[in-house]
């Protein structure tokens, strides 16, 4: 038997009158949609309380009920050619995600500064969480050495070229969201029952308090249509927009993901839909949203337990540091972040190799927490064996009846892979002779040292050239609108 | 007279203190711009707190609606011929672009701006550049502040700029531009005058603009 530590930070019966205060918002004042007719139908069709002039939508429990009756448990992902099934997200399974909101990159060897990512940037990160085998998911950048306006399609593009893991990015206008489904298609082409093969995940949030924006309800409608698993991510910054008690934020975030839950399921009954927060403490000195603090990721994990108790799968901004370099602070708020994270069950925690608020990426911080991730996954994945055979009893008796070694045994030989986790290189356990012939380095310069390795060694993956000049063609249409006859990725 | 009382309740952020002080001197006669001076002074104190770090966000916020609340009260108190001299540092518009519905940091300029002796008009959230120009034309602003925070959204703040083009306003007012996913390199792309990184340096940039730092 393998025992799984697992952490309910509230009891059910508190669980239980969270859902029910959600309830009763949803009911009695109901949230804002804004400017999305075929939003409000739904709605109203459902039997909502719809005011078409103000977008705002009362919802009675019925309605959230049967909603909550058809959301799948758990999702299941592929890879990128929807082919390989990979793993399930939902239920006892937590997985760690890249971040793709970052503006910036910071290069380690210039740690004062951040520069705005380019294509070759955006190759050695793909390439980078191809090899990171701690991390489920990849998530690109924005990259600058392309017109903002088809950014969305053209980070798609290089992440589905270099890295085989299924991405979480989302599109940034209709056009765009077009273009993606596309993508999707072709490098899905010739799978059967493809809707039900996902190999991408779109994050969908509603603007706290209470409020979905037109852009966002229409690329999460446009989600459901073609199944792609959408996140409902309601971004709460407590005590700006939302109240600043933990128990608060939590219950007003569950307010609206259960809007989410319930526009999602009435546009596609059983379409995939993530339970989601991002919830964070809004600093009142800086005024920035912190989502690396202990309150932020508390209330995170809550929101998750919540999705948990519903059984719906969930996912937090867990990972994030507000660091301005990956350093001690950077390591240390991921770390408390992963190992909550996992022993509250949140099923996807996105925010590997990100620093300053999630707006500056970091190939070195992408190592280290592929790391971290490794290390939270042995406390909970690998939890603790229970069986006569793990007690060893009659092994320790053995060994000392018979003066010999444990590592002369064949119990040590058969049990050390499964019970000992092995860390890269970045994590130095060797001698200090050693530590000294390699010149002292810190983690930080393993880091380096690491990723420069993968990229000098290990070649790009293998893909289809057939469905990679299909996508470049079809960003091209796109990019032709704004002057751009050849992409900067057929240069590499 | 000395209206410390007022200068520290409103400096202490003591609603009910400086509510009742201000009627207070309202009904003994104080001169209305006697008392707008008061608050003003404890306003600037607790704006000097929040740079030596000593009161928070919340405390700055709380006190601007404070001192709107005593503004009220004020004019609605005033007698017909009565009248206050208010002097600004320039008139400043904010608003959020249109499909964006975010407003914290947009909503905390404003307050600085306010703070800072700024007339701020803002215009909310999920603003249409039309209604923007509409505005820039009735109300000849210095400045005006748009902020997306939303990948999705940001593209309004350029074709703003281009309209304002189109509608050779361009020299008429600065722009400066904010928000999540908006950086320098983006400013200068789309051919804003500023970028605020933040509410603070959003408030400094327009100083800078308007040559009143």
């Amino acid at each position: 038997m393998k025992i799984r530590p697992k952490l309910n930070l509230l009891e059910e019966e508190q669980i239980k009158i969270i859902i029910e205060d959600a309830y009763d918002i949803l009911d009695s004042v109901g949230v804002q949609f804004k400017d999305n007719q075929e939003c409000l139908d739904l709605f109203e069709g459902a039997g909502a309380r719809v005011d078409r002039n103000t977008g705002i939508v009362k919802i009675s429990s019925d309605i959230i009920d049967k909603a909550l009756k058809t959301v799948p448990h758990a999702i299941p992902f592929y890879n990128k050619d929807h082919q390989k099934h990979l793993f399930n997200v939902g239920g006892d399974e937590c997985h760690v995600t890249g971040d793709g909101v970052a503006i910036y990159i910071q290069d380690f060897e210039t740690p004062g500064r951040r520069r705005p990512p380019i294509t070759r940037d955006q190759i050695i990160h793909s390439r980078l969480l191809e090899e990171c085998k701690h991390i489920s998911f990849t998530a690109p950048f924005l990259i600058t050495d392309i017109p903002r306006e088809i950014a969305d399609n053209y980070r798609f593009l290089i992440d589905y070229i270099y890295c085989s893991k299924p991405t979480y990015c989302s599109a940034w206008s209709k056009e765009g969201f077009d273009t993606m489904h596309e993508m999707i298609k072709i490098m899905g082409d010739g799978v059967e029952d493809l809707q039900m093969k996902p190999a991408h995940v779109h994050p969908n949030d509603p603007s706290s308090p209470l409020h979905w924006s037109p852009v966002v309800i229409q690329n999460f409608i446009d989600c459901l249509k073609i199944n792609l698993p959408a996140v409902v991510l309601p971004i709460p910054l407590a005590g700006a927009t939302s109240p600043v008690t933990i128990v608060g934020t939590v219950i007003q975030n569950t307010a609206e993901n259960l809007s989410g839950i319930v526009l999602g399921q009435l546009v596609r009954k059983g379409g995939f839909l993530i339970w989601g927060s991002g919830a964070s403490a809004f600093d009142m000195r800086n005024g920035t949203a912190v989502q690396s603090a202990m309150e932020s990721i508390i209330m995170m994990c809550l929101v998750a337990q919540v999705g948990n108790y519903l059984k719906i799968p969930s996912l937090g901004n867990l990972g994030r540091t507000d660091s301005k370099r990956p350093d001690e602070q950077g390591s240390f708020e991921t770390a408390n972040a992963y190992i909550l994270g996992y022993l509250c069950r949140v099923n996807m925690m996105r925010g590997a190799g990100i620093l300053e608020y999630a707006s500056v990426i970091s190939h070195e911080k992408l190592m280290i927490d592929n790391e971290i991730a490794g290390q939270a996954q042995r406390l909970v994945n690998g939890g603790i064996e229970w069986s006569e055979e793990n007690r060893a009893v009659s092994l320790i008796k053995d060994m000392f009846v018979n003066n010999k070694s444990f590592l002369q045994s064949k119990h040590t030989l058969t049990k050390f892979k499964q019970e000992f986790f092995m860390p890269g290189a970045i994590i130095d356990r060797g001698t200090r002779s050693a530590f000294e012939a390699s010149g002292y380095k810190s983690a930080l310069e393993r880091a380096h040292e690491a990723w420069k390795k993968i990229i000098s060694e290990i070649p790009p993956r293998a893909v289809d050239e057939n469905k990679k000049k299909a996508l470049i063609e079809l960003v091209k249409i796109r990019g032709k609108k704004y002057g751009i006859d050849r992409l900067p990725i057929e240069n590499s | 007279m000395n209206l410390s009382d007022l200068v520290q309740a409103m400096s202490d952020c003591n609603q009910d203190e400086t509510i009742k002080l201000v009627s207070a001197y309202m009904n003994k006669g104080i001169q209305p711009n006697k008392i707008l001076e008061a608050l003003t002074d404890g306003i600037k104190i607790l704006g000097e707190r929040f740079s030596r770090g000593e009161a928070f966000i919340p405390e700055l916020v709380f006190g601007g609606e404070i001192f709107k609340q005593a503004m009220g009260l004020i004019f609605s108190s005033m007698g017909k011929n009565e009248s206050i001299q208010t002097r600004t540092k320039g008139k400043v518009v904010l608003a959020t672009v249109k499909g964006d519905l975010h407003d914290i940091g947009k909503n905390l300029v404003g307050t600085f701006l306010s703070i800072g002796g700024y007339q701020v008009i803002d215009l909310g959230t999920d603003v249409s550049n039309d209604k923007l120009i509409d505005v820039i034309q009735k109300e000849k602003p210095d400045v005006v502040g748009l902020s997306a925070l939303l990948t999705t959204t940001m593209l309004n703040q350029r074709q703003f700029i281009q309209l304002l083009k189109e509608k050779n306003l361009r020299n008429r007012v600065k722009v400066i531009v904010g928000g999540a996913p908006i950086s320098q390199a983006w400013a200068d792309e789309i051919g804003a005058d500023a970028y605020g990184a933040d509410a603070v340096d959003g408030k400094h940039k327009i100083d800078v603009l308007l040559g009143q730092n």
